[in-house]
């Protein structure tokens, strides 16, 4: 048992790869094999994560269950884990959607094989992005994770899928390569010996000026993948031609990895760029741009999944929003919008992809009325838009208010735009709903529409958990996130607490009304 | 009478074991019967291509120098020992499965491919300007030769000749390289060049005739490695040349040669400073991009694989140009990382080409993704790693070839490298794009199963994978080389 409390998350990270060897074995012809292994593993890699909530201890130190094995000793690189409350949010939100998707994909039956054995590797590639504490092994995962995606999109995904996995690929790989230099700029500033470890990299002085050509390396590779306006173009695309599960997990999961790119890297190693006013305004417009226009485009939209993937536009913008506003109550708030937003559109996008397998089709006009024929599927539907949009008492709510007033606490003018993205959001979102559950059932083909069976319920299930209890007591969220958003409040922003912006909002209390 | 102390023949004993193999390949085709003559040769060749690597272990052992110090055995020359004829290995594999199937089984290839290592065994052993270039001479023309192989086809013919007049021309250039270098020092020891007063002096513009030799040295060199702009021969030689001489000739003697690049230009002519770091970042900058951009237009895999290669050429010169020990080091890396993708690529094109290599276009692996699982897993593999993917032999190689320009400050060059890298991406994907998500628009016949092939296959794709994920053994290794190049000039 010592063995397994110390390796902790070694476990979590390498079931779904050992899953995904064990799959290599099962043969091609085997459908229910592969399927029943392929869920076994994934809700076991839901399970095993679970441990780290319950032992992880808000108080504690900075990093728990730290793993730490040389490498690459020649170059300084370690086989470094560690988890703090920040990545254990997205750790624990990774392994629930995950074991969602596969669960999502029980009608996949064309290269069965190949489809679940690429999802595993996926999982075990984003878990390494959360878990790694030294940046070599983090550049490891961040890359090697593009090459399952792309597979996924490019094999399981609509008509223009070539197209858009390439499109993917590409951009991600030119804003990471560029990232590559900017770590290997921190890297040489650290000198001999020299390491990849976050934490003495941290310690390492950077002049100002290394710092803003380093931060903008950072940048574009995590700008591509939140995607923040104007590197936001490759996402509709994606989505849109990606299987159902592959926009969950690329809205749920691969998008958070570039807002935690931002609090995990950018942040505490360049804190002088990030607190810089061109920079810190730069970023600001660029979350309200997203917040506002991403708001806008999914108005004017004709298929379900490409307004869903513009209000991930919207939503991000939120999320980069709560990051720059730099004190620990927007942090706090954009780390559980992260959450949040992972839940709700993933469960938006397995909305949309229910009614795909049922219609083949997503454009919102061929539908209508089909409250009459699914009633317990717009049931689910209306909990799950009702939380995208920000209700109170569902989780949506309780992230966007936190970044607002994070927000408000910095300028009023910042939360005042970004409060139209919630109107907006309101808008689209409802305008869906009536559009497509509502009115009278025109379309004959709807008439005949099955409501959604036991498995489709069940994977749901979680997700609508997960938002009522994140809507009424997230308290336990905000505890473990307020050691972390405070260290890296004062560490970007020294004095920041004396200084004061508003004196009454006490920088280690983030929650405020939101409790 | 000379005595030579029999610790000599030591030094050189993987030469001396693969002459004998390739002369006793010769000796036992004629008498052979016609109908196993191939198979007894292949064997005779796989033999003599593993006893030549294993030998360079025992060369290993005997550091120093032979022949009147015209040769020598170090960390340095043997990395590329092993680097060369580990290659020889993987494609005399080759050759077995390749040779049969094109009904072009002649023990004179086998032969050949001995012959061409011998060659550049001792150009990576040599410390001597005339010895380099007879060595070189040894291999080319065996690369020549092995070009043309395709008795019957045109193309083949067409590569050898191209590549017999252009490669000609090149080490013409070389010698008179050679020549004019021996003018202003006196000498063609690459130690003694070092210490002549006349390098040092180039420094300060004064010795024009040390920088005229560096100059025509580096465009002969710059031809055999086929970087820009003196890369027009790569890709019709080769398109033309059989699959697993295409092979042999992409890693073998592209890292041979870039050996002597390492020993002439560090090892002779380091005392000349920078003054030709000019002629090596403008190379650079040229061979990435053109190679870059003229591979996304190709159709033919081989041809593809040839612009790719000159882009290459373009990385490991970005890593030549940052001057320096970690320089030296990611040159040598990166080669093996290149040697185990390339020779891997090279491997699944000749396996499916087929009958006078009938099938090598794009489009001729449509879906052939999910009819061979395991040949075409292994392409993607090599791919990822020519991208440049984590856990990849290929992204360390890349790592510590920005690594060291970076520390070098050469920020400019190393930005045009990751942008490259980049677009270099797009073309490797579409290779993936064919093999997983397009259906075919005509089937291929299908290659006979092969043991050869996939003890290749599985080599190389071992290596990469081992290069990427602990690359610890071997980064320590081409330090190691790269220390004992620069001991002898004292720096």
């Amino acid at each position: 048992m010592d063995f397994v409390a110390h390796h902790l998350l070694t476990i979590v990270l390498l079931t779904p790869a050992l899953g995904a060897l064990l799959l290599l074995a099962v043969p091609r012809g085997a459908l229910g094999a592969l399927r029943g292994l392929a869920n076994l593993i994934g809700w076991l890699g839901f399970a095993v994560s679970l441990p780290l909530w319950f032992r992880f201890q808000p108080a504690g130190p900075h990093f728990q269950f730290r793993e730490s094995l040389a490498w690459i000793p020649s170059i300084g690189a370690r086989y470094s884990l560690g988890l703090d409350g920040i990545s254990l949010l997205l750790v624990l939100l990774t392994t629930l959607l995950g074991a969602v998707a596969i669960t999502s994909s029980w009608n996949v039956t064309e290269r069965a094989k190949e489809y679940y054995i690429f999802f595993l590797l996926l999982q075990t590639g984003m878990l390494g992005v959360f878990l790694a504490l030294d940046l070599f092994l983090f550049y490891a995962f961040w890359e090697a994770m593009l090459v399952p995606m792309y597979f996924l999109i490019a094999i399981w995904g609509g008509p223009r899928r070539l197209y858009a996995a390439i499109k993917f690929f590409l951009y991600t790989l030119v804003g990471s390569v560029l990232m590559l230099l900017g770590i290997l700029l921190v890297y040489f500033q650290h000198g001999a010996p020299y390491t990849f470890d976050l934490e003495q990299l941290m310690t390492t002085p950077l002049p100002a000026h290394l710092q803003l050509w380093a931060f903008f390396a950072f940048f574009l590779a995590f700008a591509v993948k939140v995607p923040m306006v104007p590197f936001h173009t490759w996402l509709p695309d994606a989505h849109v031609e990606a299987p159902t599960a592959g926009s969950v997990i690329l809205a749920g999961v691969l998008l958070k990895m570039g807002a935690y790119g931002f609090l995990r890297f950018s942040l505490p190693l360049l804190p002088e760029a990030a607190r810089d006013p061109r920079v810190r305004s730069l970023m600001v417009a660029l979350s309200l741009i997203a917040i506002v226009y991403g708001g806008l485009v999914s108005l004017m939209q004709q298929d379900m999944k490409r307004l869903v993937a513009y209000s991930s536009v919207s939503h991000m913008g939120f999320i980069t929003l709560g990051i720059f506003a730099l004190n620990p109550t927007g942090l706090a708030g954009s780390v559980i919008q992260q959450v949040n937003h992972g839940l709700s559109t993933g469960a938006l996008f397995l909305i949309v992809g229910v009614l795909y397998e049922r219609r083949h089709t997503r454009a919102i006009a061929d539908f209508g009325g089909v409250a009459s024929v699914m009633p317990r599927f717009a049931v689910v539907a209306m909990i799950v838009v009702l939380s995208s949009l920000g209700l109170p008492l569902l989780n949506g709510f309780v992230g966007e208010f936190t970044i607002l007033q994070g927000a408000f606490q910095e300028h009023w003018s910042w939360a005042a735009w970004a409060v139209s993205g919630i109107v907006l959001a309101a808008a689209y979102l409802l305008w869906l709903y009536q559009r497509v559950f509502f009115g009278t059932l025109e379309n004959r083909a709807n008439a005949h529409l099955h409501d959604i069976s036991g498995r489709e319920f069940l994977m749901f299930v979680p997700l609508l958990a997960a938002m009522f209890w994140i809507g009424l007591y997230p308290k336990p969220l905000f505890d473990v996130l307020r050691q972390p958003v405070t260290e890296l409040a004062q560490r970007v922003r020294p004095g920041w607490a004396s200084a004061g912006t508003l004196a009454t909002a006490p920088p280690t209390a983030p929650s405020g009304g939101a409790r | 009478m000379i005595h030579i102390p029999f610790v000599f023949y030591l030094r050189i004993l993987p030469e001396i074991v693969l002459t004998a193999f390739g002369m006793l390949i010769m000796l036992v085709e004629g008498p052979a019967r016609a109908g196993n003559r191939g198979k007894a040769t292949g064997r005779l060749a796989l033999t003599g291509a593993v006893a030549g690597f294993l030998s360079c272990f025992v060369q290993a052992r005997y550091p120093g120098t032979a022949f009147n110090d015209m040769f020598r055995v170090d960390a340095f020359s043997v990395f590329f020992h092993l680097l060369i004829t580990a290659a020889t290995v993987a494609v005399v594999l080759l050759a077995m499965d390749y040779l049969p199937a094109q009904g072009m089984e002649r023990g004179e290839i086998y032969a050949l491919l001995l012959f061409g290592t011998v060659g550049m065994g001792f150009m990576v052993g040599s410390v001597e300007l005339i010895m380099i270039f007879l060595s070189l001479e040894i291999s080319s023309i065996a690369t020549y030769v092995l070009a043309g192989s395709r008795r019957d086809s045109a193309y083949s013919t067409e590569a050898a000749l191209k590549y017999l007049l252009l490669g000609s021309f090149a080490t013409a250039f070389f010698l008179y390289g050679i020549a004019m270098t021996y003018g202003a020092t006196g000498t063609t020891h690459i130690d003694l060049i070092a210490a002549a007063p006349g390098v040092a002096q180039a420094l300060h513009g004064v010795h024009g005739l040390v920088l005229l030799g560096a100059g025509l040295m580096f465009i002969g060199l710059g031809f055999k490695v086929s970087a820009a702009p003196f890369q027009i021969w790569t890709p019709d030689v080769y398109e033309g040349a059989p699959a697993p001489v295409t092979a042999f000739m992409s890693a073998g003697p592209k890292a041979a040669a870039f050996a002597i690049f390492l020993r002439i230009f560090y090892g002779a002519l380091s005392a000349s400073g920078n003054t030709w770091f000019w002629m090596v970042w403008v190379a650079a900058i040229l061979s990435m991009t053109i190679g870059n951009i003229a591979a996304l237009r190709q159709q033919n895999l081989k041809r593809m694989l040839a612009y790719s290669s000159i882009a290459h050429a373009g990385y490991v010169l970005v890593a030549f140009a940052a001057l320096g020990k970690q320089g030296i080091a990611a040159v040598m890396f990166y080669l093996a990382a290149y040697v185990a993708m390339n020779i891997g690529a090279f491997a699944v094109i000749a396996h499916f080409s087929y009958r006078d290599e009938r099938y090598v276009e794009l489009r001729d692996y449509a879906g052939l993704g999910f009819k061979f699982p395991g040949a075409s897993a292994c392409l993607t593999l090599f791919l990822l790693s020519l991208i440049g993917i984590p856990l990849t032999g290929g992204f360390l190689g890349k790592l510590f070839i920005f690594r060291a320009a970076l520390d070098a400050h050469l920020i400019g060059l190393t930005v045009v490298a990751v942008i490259n890298s980049a677009i270099a991406a797009f073309y490797y994907l579409r290779v993936m794009v064919y093999l997983y998500m397009r259906t075919p628009d005509r089937e291929i016949e299908k290659p006979l199963p092969s043991g050869t092939f996939a003890v290749a296959l599985g080599a190389c794709a071992a290596a990469v994978l081992w290069l990427g994920i602990f690359p610890d053994r071997m980064l320590e290794f081409a330090t190691r080389s790269a220390n004992a190049l620069l001991f002898h000039i004292g720096r």
